[in-house]
């Protein structure tokens, strides 16, 4: 079993996206796969899941980091989260 | 703390808790607003979003279909209450019914969705060349295969159920289906977190410009002159919102090197 430190990026912005949308949801979902179009969250889950986002890795998203490319697959969300961090 | 000390941190306290209240009061009667432009090729196909499944989308091309009557719901608070006040609700119920009257009347087409015998929310497109947005007070300059989207309203009861979403489905589908306009516009305001939300992530959205308004009592709004960030977009004035402007989102980025 992976320990908090030995978690990847994926597998925390997986575990938000577990929180805000259940996990049965995302078990199955791919890495890369397009969350959206694969109808794993919603337009009434989005906005929860994008501040989720912010408290649990400490960011602020603002409206330019808002595209659907940052937020388009798990992969994408955590390469989004690892840039800014490494930005702050 | 002597007994002065402790005087004046009360009076202090005092001071900065008038001055949060009047800097409050002041931001209602006039402020000054930042709004995002965002645009959108209506070439993608919008996501298919979650909704109530009893909500049915309605094309509306006059005033004979539901758009306009919305009877007996929610609306503001404030114009709730004064709505309940027979003339002045029929004078409101009136002023709206000629308000989308002249819309249709120009072309602008609308999209209703309903749950039933309730209208659930609404959006507008329009195709103006010129099209003028009392709501934000901006100016929108559109190309003939441009179109603006405005007045996307949800009603209280109806929020959270995806209606919005499903209103903005539609008329981005239709747009698609339709062939004939390529590109849409819109405005965001900055502090609407929902909105930016919905319309940037989920229907992919991309800024163009920025641009500031002055709003009074949170109801007249103008659009400040040279304000425009980049200054080349559809919210500028003719000279400048000609063919010139590229229409890619990249090249519009407000982080992206600036166009002069």
């Amino acid at each position: 079993m992976k320990d908090h430190q030995e978690q990847t990026p994926v597998d925390a912005v997986r575990q938000v996206l577990s929180s805000v949308v259940g996990a049965n949801r995302v078990q199955q979902v791919r890495d890369d796969d397009l969350i959206f179009e694969h109808r794993v969250i919603d337009s009434l889950h989005v906005v929860e899941f994008v501040e989720r986002i912010e408290t649990t890795f400490g960011l602020e998203v603002d409206g330019a980091d808002l595209t659907s490319e940052n937020f388009s697959s798990l992969q994408a969300i955590a390469r989004f989260v690892e840039a800014r961090q490494a930005v702050s | 703390m002597t007994r002065g000390e402790a005087e004046r941190s009360r009076c202090s306290t005092l001071l900065a808790k008038a001055r949060k209240v009047g800097g409050a009061m002041l931001r209602r009667l006039v402020c000054i607003h930042t709004i995002d432009v965002v645009g959108r090729s209506t070439a993608t196909a919008p996501p298919t979003v979650r909704c109530d499944p009893q909500l049915v989308l309605h094309q509306v091309t006059s005033l004979d279909s539901v758009v306009g009557a919305a009877p007996g719901q929610r609306d503001w608070p404030i114009i709730d209450l004064v709505a309940r006040i027979r003339p002045l609700g029929r004078r409101l119920r009136a002023r709206r019914r000629e308000r989308n009257a002249e819309r249709l009347a120009k072309g602008d087409l609308a999209y209703v969705a309903t749950a039933g015998a309730d209208v659930a929310a609404w959006i507008w497109v329009s195709r103006e060349p010129s099209v003028h947005c009392r709501w934000s007070g901006l100016h929108f300059s559109l190309e003939p295969d441009e179109a603006y989207i405005y007045d996307l309203w949800s009603f209280p009861a109806h929020r959270a159920t995806g209606a919005g979403a499903f209103v903005m489905q539609g008329l981005l589908e239709d747009l698609r289906r339709r062939g004939e306009v390529s590109r849409v516009y819109g405005y965001i305001l900055r502090d609407n977190r929902p909105n930016q939300v919905l319309t940037r992530v989920v229907f992919g959205f991309e800024q163009v410009q920025r641009v500031k308004d002055l709003r009074v009592l949170s109801r007249l709004a103008w659009q400040l002159p040279f304000t425009e960030d980049p200054r080349v977009g559809p919210c500028s004035r003719p000279p400048l919102a000609s063919r010139r402007r590229p229409r890619g989102g990249a090249v519009y980025s407000a982080d992206s090197a600036r166009l002069s």
